[in-house]
């Protein structure tokens, strides 16, 4: 009963973290019906998950759904703001829309008013059609770069894209640890705490949300006081 | 008389002067704040059911393409209703009727309601829609709108996200602002809007207003503010402010834009201006006093007083253009130097506006600097736009009733478009037009005086006046002309 079996594994990893990873292997598999539904049911948990919303935009592109693609990776971005790779995708898919938004908005002024013709936009005509082979496998690889380009340590906002590992995993994050770390200066490692309780309560999202602005500004201040 | 004139002049100053400080202020806070951008909202997980509110007056010419993009929306078809509210009385309503049944049979649920009469206008076609709508939440365009596919998908999660937030406003973007000069000081002029008012006022958490169109509202927070109301002429305006008393937060996006058709023909955007300018004052008049009343901090009330009431500035930018020019011959007399010296205000005033556009240009064009010789033109049409806009503050004041005049559109983006020859082009001269003709003429003899006394200064601000009143006087009598004699009406 491979069916059922599946369902279970579904149900299990979508109550964790792991259901990006599981969307990410189905997305390999070319399953990426199935891929787009584990994601979307693991990220009704995991709303503020960027590697939910990163795997999410990879099944939406493979299955030619540029806009909802290209709004996902605009929600990495958020997260990673200097990811250049990110950034060329989300661009890339956005001129693509750009231009098939102008397309169709030609296309009506053609037959409803006077003038058309002046344009001919079949040259700009995209296929609206299914994947392309490369466009998986392009970002798969994306995300590892993503990951390599993310020196652990140097404390930069990237390793919540990395998926848990075990051991991360059995590290019992809370919130006296990560006041611990803030108390001792240590702001990046309070930030980093923080984001993971972020993805484990999202419940607690506002109030979280509230103490990672005052120590990303706390950090900010401390890191150009000790450059000057 | 000389004293009366000359006090009168400083008083009309004086309040320029008081709202060009507000300008300064919005700068201020627009350059302190730039860096602060609103968060995108994550996914949502379950789609909502969305109703799209598609209210329209007679509009052949736009009506296809607003109905091909409400239903080329990237949303779940199941969760998506979308209404034509129209109120036509023309053959809009069998194009209407045929693109409603073309949809249906692709699946979608749209629905055709016509009323019996345009009774309540917009705010009672709203209000019928309302009340059949299955949706949890409601999107609004007026009829010269294009709303792009993403446009659900970016705003809906704002919207479920935060439970206290009633409605989402995207900025205004120009399909047609290169068409003319009238197009594209139009354009200078909502952006303006858009980039400093809405963006400045949301991100320091003061009042914003729904700009009745590329926006989305829950539908409970709607009806929790007392639904729409159409008594005055800016249903939208009342309605954010009843909603925002309410308790209902509001979230304006500057980077999500809706694309729309600025009116290319001058006699509708006179009507255009007149009804916002009129209501705006109309809505201050009903609203203000709860606001005074209500619990809310000090900065609020003051911000959403000027916010309300910032179309007061037209009558006296009248009275400062008409009593320039006597003033010229005062000072001759040399009795009152001292009190010239305050002239420098309406400088004051000008740099304020000045600075706005510069920056709500320079924030969303990367060419913003060609865009600026604009400016001047701007300057003056907006001096030129003062009769007809202080007539309808004036009927704001005397709570004259009038109806709601739509501006009428015609799907005109490039050069090569025209309205000429279609319909719903006014032909009627508006009375002002003399009023506007004859202030011309007399703000020449200002310009010519002010030479022939040397005084320099003087001049520039006369010579805008003067530009403005030709400028509105010439386009108003010629959009009209060429619409009456090129067979306007059937």
């Amino acid at each position: 009963m491979p069916r059922s079996f599946q369902d279970v594994l579904v149900s299990r990893a979508v109550a964790t973290p792991w259901f990006a990873r599981l969307a990410s292997v189905y997305l390999e598999q070319g399953e990426a019906e199935t891929a787009l539904r584990v994601c979307r049911e693991g990220m009704k948990r995991y709303p503020r998950y960027v590697t939910g919303n990163l795997i999410l935009g990879k099944c939406y592109e493979a299955l030619g759904r540029r806009i909802e693609a290209a709004l996902e990776y605009g929600r990495v971005l958020e997260v990673l703001p200097d990811n250049q790779m990110v950034r060329d995708v989300v661009r890339q898919l956005e001129r693509q829309e750009q231009v098939a938004f102008e397309t169709f908005a030609q296309r009506r002024q053609g037959e409803l008013g006077p003038v058309g013709g002046s344009v001919s936009f079949e040259q700009y005509n995209i296929s609206q059609g299914g994947p392309q082979e490369s466009s998986v496998e392009f970002l798969i690889k994306q995300l590892q770069e993503v990951r390599r380009s993310t020196p652990h340590g140097e404390g930069k906002q990237g390793e919540e894209v990395e998926l848990e590992d075990d051991e991360a995993a059995a590290k019992i994050v809370t919130e006296t640890l990560a006041e611990i770390y803030a108390s001792q200066n240590e702001f990046q490692e309070a930030i980093k705490a923080y984001r993971k309780l972020l993805e484990l309560r999202p419940e607690e999202a506002a109030r979280y949300e509230k103490r990672l602005a005052e120590l990303e500004e706390r950090a900010r201040t401390a890191g150009s006081a000790s450059v000057q | 008389m000389e004293e009366t004139i000359l006090f009168a002049y400083i008083v009309s100053l004086t309040v320029l002067f008081i709202f060009g400080s507000h300008g300064f202020i919005m700068i201020y806070y627009h350059l302190k704040y730039r860096g602060k951008r609103t968060h995108t909202a994550p996914s949502v997980g379950d789609y909502p059911v969305v109703t799209i509110q598609l209210p329209l007056y007679n509009e052949l010419y736009v009506v296809g393409r607003l109905i091909d993009a409400s239903c080329g929306m990237v949303y779940p078809k199941d969760k998506l209703e979308i209404q034509v509210l129209d109120d036509s009385t023309d053959q809009t309503v069998d194009v209407v009727g045929e693109y409603v049944h073309r949809y249906s049979r692709l699946g979608f649920d749209i629905k055709h309601i016509q009323r019996a009469n345009r009774s309540g206008f917009k705010a009672g076609a709203l209000r019928e829609g309302l009340a059949t709508a299955r949706g949890e939440y409601i999107a609004i365009f007026d009829a010269d709108f294009v709303p792009r596919p993403d446009f659900l998908l970016k705003t809906i999660p704002h919207l479920v996200e935060d439970p206290n937030v009633g409605m989402v406003q995207t900025r205004w973007e120009h399909l047609n602002s290169e068409y003319s000069l009238l197009t594209r000081a139009q354009a200078m002029a909502l952006d303006g809007h858009f980039v400093i008012e809405q963006s400045v006022r949301n991100k320091i958490g003061l009042f914003i207003n729904f700009n009745g169109t590329a926006g989305v509202w829950k539908k409970a927070c709607i009806e929790d503010a007392g639904n729409w109301h159409a008594d005055t002429l800016t249903e939208d305006l009342d309605l954010s402010y009843r909603a925002q008393l309410r308790g209902w937060r509001f979230k304006y996006l500057n980077d999500v834009t809706s694309p729309a058709e600025l009116p290319s023909e001058i006699n509708a955007l006179k009507s255009q201006q007149f009804r916002w300018t009129k209501g705006a004052i109309e809505t201050a008049r009903k609203i203000l006093p709860l606001v005074w009343r209500s619990a809310l901090p000090l900065k609020v009330k003051i911000h959403a007083t000027f916010h309300l009431t910032n179309n007061l500035v037209f009558p006296f930018i009248l009275v400062a253009g008409v009593l320039n020019v006597p003033l010229v011959f005062i000072k001759q007399s040399g009795q009152y130097d001292s009190y010239f010296t305050f002239m420098a205000v309406f400088v004051f005033a000008f740099i304020a506006s000045f600075l706005f556009y510069l920056f709500s240009q320079k924030d969303v064009y990367p060419d913003w600097q060609r865009r600026l010789f604009l400016f001047p033109v701007f300057m003056a049409g907006s001096m030129g736009l003062a009769v007809n806009n202080s007539r309808a503050v004036l009927e704001g004041l005397i709570r004259r009733r009038s109806d709601f005049v739509r501006t009428p559109k015609y799907s005109i983006r490039k050069k090569e478009d025209s309205w000429v020859g279609k319909k719903y082009v006014p032909i009627r001269i508006s009375p002002t037009v003399i009023l506007e003709a004859a202030l011309a003429l007399y703000c020449l003899f200002g310009v010519v005086s002010s030479l022939y006394f040397l005084e320099i200064a003087a001049v520039p601000f006369q010579l805008l006046f003067f530009l403005g009143f030709s400028l509105v006087a010439l386009l108003s009598v010629k959009h009209a002309k060429v619409a009456r004699y090129l067979g306007g009406r059937e």
